[in-house]
């Protein structure tokens, strides 16, 4: 045989030591038609253990143990088996045979060989009733299992978690946006520029502090003792530009232009230099002024940008000061430099608002795109779906996951491409400020680092638990509030109290958690901020000293500061990036989940259009479970004529509900098929297959509506006249009359406020009026009293004929006007007749009818009481 | 039909020789006791119980009625006749057996329960949009993959959870609070329900 007609799983080689062994033991490993491997052996711990079937016998295999000193474990002869099974345990299963009337576990497997073992037992049952039966290549096959790389899928159609890869995903969302790339590129522009914009205010007030400030304001910090005493008093000339330091002797009789005389220049010396100005007419001398001020003076007719270049800085800042013929300018420019300042501010402002406005409007887009989308996914998903899925987690996608991909626009345009540019361009700043304090400054960043892990990790997870806490409580109250009637005939109000003072010490208690954990996280955050300030302080401060302000002004020193703020900030921030991306991409990758999930149930291309259907009905050997390896019903085969009123019977939970479940197609079968008029369903199509069929759910479900909108939810153009007359014939229009709204009666969230024989009523009426060939009602009028469903089946009769019906009913007077009654048991059809042929075979029917009419005689006062009310 | 249970396919009527008509404990409870009957091996290793008066049944299983708050005692034995599962009794308590008898049953549980009892959470993270997880259990260490909802890890008792893989397997962490500190901080991020 060649490889390629093997299954790697059925046909699996035994390793070469046991085959050895079993050789010995009189077993050749080469003559099994199957062979494959379980995980487990029947104490329930891990061991690899083959299952080899030859022609007529089976045989268990594995290396020996201390227990098991021999490699065969079990040898069947299939003329003992009579049966084979497949029996589900809890984690695992088993296979059992059915030898001299008891079942023998075989073997014991894992579920994650679960598949493996149902398809060998599907191939036993057909060996030990001598069919043919082969392995093969396509015995691997599990749409299950991801193609590519074996992952078990949630259902067969699930897209791979593994195999999409996060690539695809932010490329995805990415081209979601491309419609909004203009805007994006906008943006970007404006983020940019409003980056540059917060640069800018730093530079101005250094120039504010350093250059008009600081040296037009009146210092006190000039060291007088720095100055010496024979150089308190300066003549400046203009024409040599020199600059003298005069002795007081001297002053008489020296050329100049102007005189400064520095601060603490002695009174006398001072007296004398404004006499000596005076005397040469030189204006702007206070004596008194400079000697109280401590304060630099300057006589004569020069400006201080003469002077200026004579003078160390710091006597700088003093000399220009005192330059009173200059305190225009420098208010001029203390005016310019404010209103740049404004300039810039009120850019900033127009470009974020600008910015959040184009964020805003693409953000409610997208999410509006996507919500749209998801929805109309969740309509046309099948309804096996929401047997997979809670209601609650779905509406969760639409709310959050959506909101996560808004979010994602709003960080991706504001957050951390802001920020990183942020922290970059900041960085260059504070490294061009100066080098070295720079390099300090970053001696903090390490820890703002940690500190935001630390926060993601360990304080972020926590509110999970609290909004958890959250839901549970609230999931609390309404169950308890609306079973309130229950607890209070149990008399359990006490511990209900109790119960719920529980749920909402578990939110305490973890919200506490929280906020213990942020309220220890908010201020460390704040000391490392400050510590990054200090050392700023420390190191800065010093500089600014030592150098005179010559390496680092005090304006330096300012915008530095101002700089910090905005560097570490973005850093805390960038580091939950990681996080939060990972975040998004999950959200993302939930919302793509649900777009790219196929519906199980897809009409075929080019399907077969029904216009004008005649209502036969036939299931040919249908096979269906909603859970794989459980059928629920097996082999099913009926015919029913157009016209036909078929009746189905059965005790619960064998099936009946499951065939209409199959008519509608809202299942599609595991094996045989469910023929409309001849056709195939899966080839029909699926518009004109729910126009002809018309199911009463076993459960009403009405919309929060009018009456009427319920009505007529199938046919809103049904007149007035129709509505009245289905109504009518559904028993409905009574009770609706007595409303004081009438039809126009508003109802509630899955028809709170009415009864269930009158939300019943109505959605019989809803199916009449739908009009359709084929009607099925699954046990439409459980919940109805007696006296109204013989109302109902008489209107039945009279509307319905000419239509295929089939109706449910556990009652089973409702199924006297069937023409033929099918009796289910266990998801099998066992008998079908008319009333009478049932009767007369005196099986499951003839029980039924027996035991209903015993109730009936015992439970007429019950039924007079239901009538009178 | 009679009132026996057997559906009217029953495969093999040697397997209603050997399995009596079930007793009327559809709608009563019956507790097994040493001195009724007996718990024994039967042919090919299969599980017996030997009722007084009653008959043998054979391929028999048991299983756990609370599976959290007795873990030693009202355990339901059944058997198979025809397609329906029958119940022969339960056990109140375990003890009151022989200990062979009790170990039999015991063995019976821990083949039918096949479960992974987590001893350490070795690492636990995000992969593919489901949780990895490496654990070291009962049985060694395992590494699985779980989805992220509330019906994949549920409430074992009052501490306790268990956890279904991909695959349905089952692992137990039978007391979360006892997990070491970073362990179950680790965990709860992840399953904080
Ligand atoms: N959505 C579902 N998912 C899984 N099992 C289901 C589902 N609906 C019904 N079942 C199972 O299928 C069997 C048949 O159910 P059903 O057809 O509703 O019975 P009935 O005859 O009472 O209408 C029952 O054992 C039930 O538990
Ligand atoms: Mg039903």
């Amino acid at each position: 045989m060649s490889s390629h007609s093997h299954s790697r799983l059925l046909n699996r080689p035994v390793p070469k030591a046991l085959a050895t062994l079993l050789q010995k033991e009189g077993v050749n490993p080469g003559d099994a038609w199957l062979s494959t491997a379980t995980d487990l052996n029947l104490e329930g711990t891990y061991e690899e253990i083959f299952l080899l079937v030859e022609r007529d016998r089976l045989v268990k295999a594995a290396m020996p143990t201390a227990e098991n000193p021999k490699a065969v474990r079990l040898l069947l002869k299939k003329e003992s088996i009579r049966e084979v099974r497949a029996r589900q345990g809890v984690g695992g299963g088993f296979v059992d045979a059915l030898v001299e009337g008891v079942f023998v576990e075989v073997l014991a497997y894992s579920n994650a060989k679960a598949d493996n073992f149902h398809k060998v037992v599907a191939k036993l049952k057909l060996w030990i009733e001598n069919h043919p039966v082969t392995t093969g290549p396509e015995d691997d096959q599990d749409p299950r299992k991801c193609a590519k790389c074996n992952m078990t899928l949630e259902f067969k159609g699930e897209i791979c978690h593994r195999c999409v890869d996060r690539g695809a995903v932010l490329q995805r969302v990415l081209k979601m946006m491309r419609p909004y790339a203009g805007y994006a590129a906008l943006m970007l522009v404006v983020l940019f520029v409003v980056t540059a914009l917060h640069m800018i205010p730093p530079r101005l007030t250094k120039i504010l502090v350093d250059d008009v400030i600081i040296p037009y304001s009146k210092s006190d910090s000039f060291d007088l003792a720095a100055a010496q005493p024979d150089q308190q008093v300066y003549l400046i000339t203009r024409n040599a530009a020199t600059l003298y330091a005069v002795p007081l002797s001297e002053l008489g009789d020296q050329p100049a232009d102007a005189v400064v005389i520095l601060p603490g220049c002695p009174p006398l010396v001072a007296e004398n230099v404004r006499l000596w100005a005076r005397k040469r007419d030189l204006p702007h001398l206070n004596v008194e002024m400079a000697l109280q001020k401590r304060h630099a003076l300057i006589a004569g007719d020069i400006t201080t940008d003469e002077i200026a270049p004579h003078f160390s800085a710091s006597q700088k800042y003093i000399v220009r000061a005192a330059a009173k013929d200059e305190l225009a300018k420098p208010l001029r420019l203390l005016m310019y430099l404010v209103l740049a300042l404004f300039a810039v501010q009120l850019l900033t402002a127009v470009g974020n608002s600008i910015n959040g406005r184009l964020n805003s409007y693409v953000g409610t887009q997208i999410t509006y795109d996507l919500r749209n989308a998801i929805f109309s996914r969740f309509t046309h998903l099948s309804v096996d779906y929401y047997d997979r899925h809670s209601v609650g987690n779905l509406i969760s996608r639409i709310g959050q996951d959506t909101g996560a991909m808004r979010e994602f626009v709003r960080q991706a345009t504001q957050g951390f491409l802001a920020q990183i540019l942020m922290v970059i361009i900041t960085g260059i700043m504070l490294f061009s400020i100066s080098w070295k304090l720079a390099l300090w400054t970053l001696l903090p960043a390490p820890l703002v680092i940690a500190a935001s892990i630390f926060y993601w990790r360990r304080v972020y997870p926590r509110y999970f638990r609290v909004w958890d806490a959250w839901s549970r409580m609230l999931g609390s109250v309404s169950s308890i509030l609306s079973g309130i009637r229950v607890v209070k005939a149990f008399g359990q109000v006490d511990r209900e109290d109790r119960r719920f003072a529980k749920s909402t010490r578990y939110l305490r208690d973890s919200g506490r958690r929280v906020e213990y954990a942020t309220s220890l996280f908010n201020p460390a955050m704040g000391l490392i901020f400050g510590l990054g300030g200090l050392i700023v302080w420390l190191f800065g401060g010093a500089e600014v000293l030592t150098s005179h302000g010559i390496s680092l002004s005090l304006g330096d020193l300012m915008a530095f500061f101002a700089y910090l703020g905005m560097f570490y900030a973005p850093l805390a921030h960038m580091t939950t990036l990681t996080d939060w991306f990972t975040q998004f991409l999950t959200a993302a990758q939930r919302t793509f989940e649900i777009l790219d999930t196929n519906p199980q149930i897809v009409q075929k291309e080019n399907p077969i259009r029904l216009p004008n259907p005649k209502g036969a009905v036939a299931l040919e050997k249908v096979t269906f479970g909603y859970n794989r390896h459980e059928p629920v019903l097996k082999g099913v085969s009926f015919a029913i004529k157009p016209g036909e009123r078929v009746g189905i019977v059965g005790k619960s939970g064998s099936g009946k509900t499951t065939i209409t479940n199959l008519i509608g197609r809202f299942y599609d079968v595991d094996e045989g098929r469910v023929l409309i008029d001849g056709v195939d369903i899966r080839d029909l199509d699926v518009d004109d297959l729910h126009r002809c069929v018309g199911i009463v759910l076993q459960e009403p479900f009405l919309f929060r509506g009018t009456i009427y909108d319920n009505i007529t939810y199938g046919r809103q153009d049904a007149t007035p006249d129709q509505v009245l007359a289905a109504a009518k014939a559904a028993n409905a229009h009574d009770f609706i009359i007595k409303h004081p709204l009438g039809y126009d009666t508003y109802i509630g969230e899955r028809g709170a406020g009415l009864s269930g024989g009158e939300r019943q009523r109505i959605s019989i009426a809803r199916a009449l009026l739908y009009d359709p060939k084929i009607l099925i009602l699954d046990e439409a009028t459980s919940n109805v009293d007696t006296e109204s469903e013989q109302l109902i089946q008489e209107a039945l009769l009279r509307v319905t004929a000419g239509r295929t019906t089939i109706a449910i009913a556990h009652r089973l007077s409702t199924l006297k006007n069937s023409d033929r009654i099918i009796v289910m048991e266990e998801g099998r059809i066992i008998e079908q007749g008319s009333h009478e042929e049932l009767l007369a075979l005196g099986g499951l029917y003839y029980r039924l009818v027996k035991i209903q009419t015993e109730l009936s005689r015992e439970a007429n006062v019950d039924t007079i009481h239901l009538v009178k009310k | 039909m009679t009132d026996a249970p057997a559906a009217p396919d029953a495969p093999a009527s040697e397997a209603l020789l050997k399995n009596p008509p079930p007793p009327k404990t559809e709608t009563q409870v019956r507790f097994l006791t040493p001195n009724m009957c007996r718990i024994h091996l039967g042919n090919l290793g299969a599980l017996h119980v030997t009722v007084l008066n009653e008959g043998i049944y054979g391929g028999v299983y048991a299983a756990y009625a609370f599976p959290v708050a007795h873990p030693n005692g009202y355990i339901s034995l059944l058997y198979t006749a025809g397609e329906k599962d029958f119940e022969i009794g339960l056990i109140r308590n375990l003890d009151e057996f022989p200990a062979d008898a009790a170990d039999l049953v015991r063995k019976a549980l821990r083949r039918r329960y096949f479960v992974h009892i987590v001893k350490r959470i070795v690492n636990i993270g995000w992969k593919y949009g489901l949780i990895a997880m490496d654990v070291e259990t009962d049985k060694g260490p395992a590494s699985f993959f779980m989805r992220w909802s509330s019906d994949r890890a549920v409430d074992y008792g009052q501490r306790g959870k268990v956890l279904m893989d991909l695959d349905n397997n089952r692992y137990l962490i039978p007391d979360v609070e006892a997990l070491d500190e970073d362990e179950r901080a680790e965990f709860q991020r992840y399953i904080y329900w």
